[in-house]
């Protein structure tokens, strides 16, 4: 053994107390660390699990829109409902995906928003009304391709009624959220039962009668929003505004739309304001009025725009591949000039699955912290443990030893003595999360169940992680010990000598 | 100690005041009282007692979408606290209409043939108008003056009156108007939020004169909060001659667009 770690075993023995204070620091770093990124990767893996299981797929499949980005949700812009885009050219994006072989299974998609009204019916007296809130009567409605999405997610439980099949029109609606409507119209809903909902959209309004096909319970709850409800593709087309001639082109005169390319309002004040006498008209004419809102039988009904949707949600053979899956495919999409976009998980969830990020980005933060914490108290153990030593420095130095061997001695004993706790923190962590994966402590609330990465904790250690965690406290030691020895090495060797 | 000096500016500053005092004086007179601006501002746009018809088009721009165009025909009686709105453009939506009767608002698709309840501080289809934009408002009532100040607004002399909402029923707290001297009529309007933010711009730069009374005829709604984002609102055909009480009905409103 070189005599340099020789030198650092001697000074660890001989400075016992200081070296448990430093090697009960390290270790305790290095058993918070392995915890908390088990805890991180298991929340990692479960949220993944869990989301893609239920709702986004292992790959999201969206049009582009320069308003934001673009998940299950819509468009996540700052002026609010974007128009979600649409997938061109549906049938050559299908050929892309059944090109790859790495894609097990996928299923179209289109999302939009809606409310349960009451219509003009008169308000029932044994309505509940101070209990109820407005987001209890809105949907979250997935217009879904009943012959494909069940195929991919198998998340829900059917409580009453059935799952919507090919052919359908009509809902699917939460147990939870279906006693919530029920009590605020005042009378109990059934599967076969109506609901008057208003789809709302960027193209306006629409109102529709839905029969409830089904009433369903989320198997793990938590994972999506509550107001989630399923309904047939073809009704969601109309409530979303995916209909023919939605996207019309309107010639107006020019003075409907002169004043919009002013920058600055008080501009418009630069001209004498216009001011002509209207003609009293006579009373507006009724057959005119009829006339100008009359329609053809046949352009009545919105015609649901086919083959119009917004997503694409993929599963893949191996979730472990999924990022070289979706890298194939961006490539396909940018060959073929298709302005698609293939994500992850994440990129569907939106706004939801950012909620996860928080919470990690939150615990990875106070591992910061700690760390910051740690390297502080042991820079201070240090120096009083160097300071201590001044004239055995000294002495040394007065023997010939140069400053370069001093700091190696130093540098040797930090190191040798992180590896040692950090070592033993790390396998107390392993242990540790052992024990409280064991325990299946489970999640009470929405904040634990994306902490634990499920309903259950289960916080796993891999190798990466334990390795790291020993690599980050060695180098937390190895830093803490450089100041002191600085320190050491400033005072000259003679009155490092005379120091007791 | 030579007193004339101090004699002279004791005369001067004499002067001094009472030319202030009589400047104020004039100011008074040729000054309406704010009250007065909002009542008749308030006179101005209601038509009490009279029928008023019109056809509204809004056009909408968002940066980076295409424009989007509502077009509808209002029929309004604000002494009954009625109003009818026929969806005119786009054609996806024609005749899907809104009534109110006092404070209940019916939303009807004829493609469904259903009708469901809207409220009146709901946004009408997805422009920057509310439906309240054009229901007779009280100025007077809703807000009360903090201050009245002169200013200029590009080349027309104003009164610029800040006003703070009496009440938490109207869209926002604190509104600015900036009302034209020579003849009273509203030229813009600024509305702010409760946290003293601009919300909206709206300008009033056209009118017409319908039986005495100033109507805006063209009206810029500027979204302060998201840039870019506008609304004109033009209004043809403007009357005030009497509407059959069968408009203010839901039957109309199913027969009209059948």
């Amino acid at each position: 053994m070189p005599v340099i770690f020789r030198l650092a075993f001697r000074n660890i023995r001989e400075h016992a107390s200081k070296s448990l204070i430093i090697g009960f620091l390290l270790a305790f770093g290095a058993l918070i660390l392995v915890v908390g990124n088990a805890f991180i990767d298991a929340s990692a893996m479960g949220i993944r699990k869990t989301f893609s299981d239920n709702y986004t797929g292992d790959i999201f499949i969206s049009g582009v829109s320069e308003e934001g980005a673009v998940s299950l949700f819509g468009v996540t812009s700052p002026g609010g409902l974007a128009e979600t885009p649409l997938i061109p050219e549906f049938d050559k994006t299908i050929a892309i995906l059944q090109s790859n072989p790495h894609i097990k299974a996928f299923s179209p998609l289109a999302t939009g928003f809606a409310q349960v009204t009451r219509g003009d019916l008169p308000r029932p007296e044994n309505a509940e009304t101070s209990s109820s809130s407005p987001q209890d009567r809105f949907f979250f409605l997935f217009g879904v391709d009943a012959a494909t999405y069940w195929q991919l997610f198998d998340s829900i439980e059917i409580a009453a009624g059935r799952r919507l099949q090919p052919g359908d029109r009509g809902l699917m609606v939460r147990e939870s959220q279906l006693k919530k409507i029920s009590a605020w119209l005042g009378k109990t809903l059934v599967p076969g039962d109506s609901l008057l909902v208003q789809g709302f959209s960027s193209a306006g309004f629409r109102l529709r009668e839905l029969p409830i096909i089904g009433v369903f319970r989320q198997k793990e709850e938590g994972t999506t929003p509550e107001q989630l409800a399923y309904i047939d593709i073809e009704s969601l087309r109309v409530m979303a505004g995916l209909t023919v001639g939605a996207n019309e082109n309107i010639q107006l005169q020019p003075e409907a739309t002169n004043m919009l390319a002013v920058e600055d309002t008080d501009a418009l004040f630069g001209d004498d304001l216009v001011m002509s006498e209207a003609v009293p008209a006579q009373s507006p004419d009724f057959n005119t009025i009829t006339e100008q809102l009359s329609r053809k039988p046949e352009e009545r009904t919105p015609i649901a725009d086919e083959g119009a949707w917004q997503f694409i949600v993929v599963k893949t053979d191996n979730p472990a591949r999924t990022r070289k899956t979706i890298v194939e495919l961006n490539t396909s999409f940018a060959r073929e000039g298709l302005p698609l976009v293939a994500g992850d998980w994440q990129k569907a969830a939106g706004p939801y699955g950012q909620s996860v990020d928080v919470v990690r980005i939150v615990f990875a933060a106070a591992i910061i912290i700690l760390s910051i914490v740690a390297v502080i108290i042991i820079t201070n153990t240090f120096v009083i443990s160097v300071l201590e030593r001044t004239s055995e420095i000294g002495t040394m130095r007065a023997i010939g030893a140069g400053k370069g061997f001093i700091r190696a001695m130093f540098a040797a004993e930090a190191v040798t003595l992180a590896t040692f706790s950090a070592l033993i923190g790390a396998v107390l962590g392993v242990l540790v999360t052992m024990a409280l994966r064991a325990l299946r402590i489970e999640a009470t609330n929405q904040f634990f169940v994306i902490l634990f990465g499920g309903q259950y904790m289960s916080p796993f250690v891999t190798l990466g992680n334990f390795a790291g965690a020993v690599l980050i406290m060695v180098l937390v030691g190895f830093i803490a010990h450089l100041y002191p020895v600085m320190l050491a090495l400033r005072i000259q060797p003679v009155r490092a000598m005379q120091e007791e | 100690m030579n007193t004339r000096p101090w004699k002279f500016q004791i005369q001067t500053l004499t002067l001094i005041c009472l030319l202030l005092a009589f400047a104020m004086s004039v100011q008074a007179q040729a000054r309406p009282s704010p009250q007065e601006i909002l009542r008749e501002l308030d006179n101005l746009g209601n038509f009490s007692g009279k029928d008023f018809s019109a056809v509204f088009t809004i056009v909408t721009q968002k940066p980076g979408q295409k424009d989007t165009v509502t077009q509808a025909r209002i029929f309004r009686r604000d002494t009954k606290k009625q109003f009818l709105i026929l969806v005119l453009l786009p054609e996806v939506n024609k005749g899907q209409g809104y009534l109110r009767e006092e404070d209940n608002v019916w939303f009807y698709d004829p493609s469904s043939r259903k009708f469901s309840f809207s409220s009146v501080k709901e946004n009408l289809q997805d422009t920057k108008a509310k439906n309240s934009d054009f229901t007779a408002s009280s100025l007077e009532n809703d807000y009360t003056i903090t201050s009245m100040t002169e200013g200029t607004l590009g080349k027309y002399p104003v009164w610029i009156l800040d006003l703070k909402a009496k009440t938490n029923e109207v869209a926002y707290e604190r509104i600015v108007l900036y009302v034209r001297k020579d003849r009273i009529m509203l030229l813009k309007r600024e509305d702010y939020s409760v946290n003293g933010r601009l919300m909206r711009t709206t300008a009033y730069p056209k009118y017409v004169e319908l039986e005495g009374k100033l109507l805006p005829a063209q009206i810029l709604i500027v979204d302060e909060i998201n840039k870019g984002e506008k609304s004109q609102i033009t209004m043809t055909e403007q009357s005030v001659a009497p509407i059959p009480d069968r408009v203010f009905t839901k039957a109309f409103l199913e027969q009209v667009s059948r």
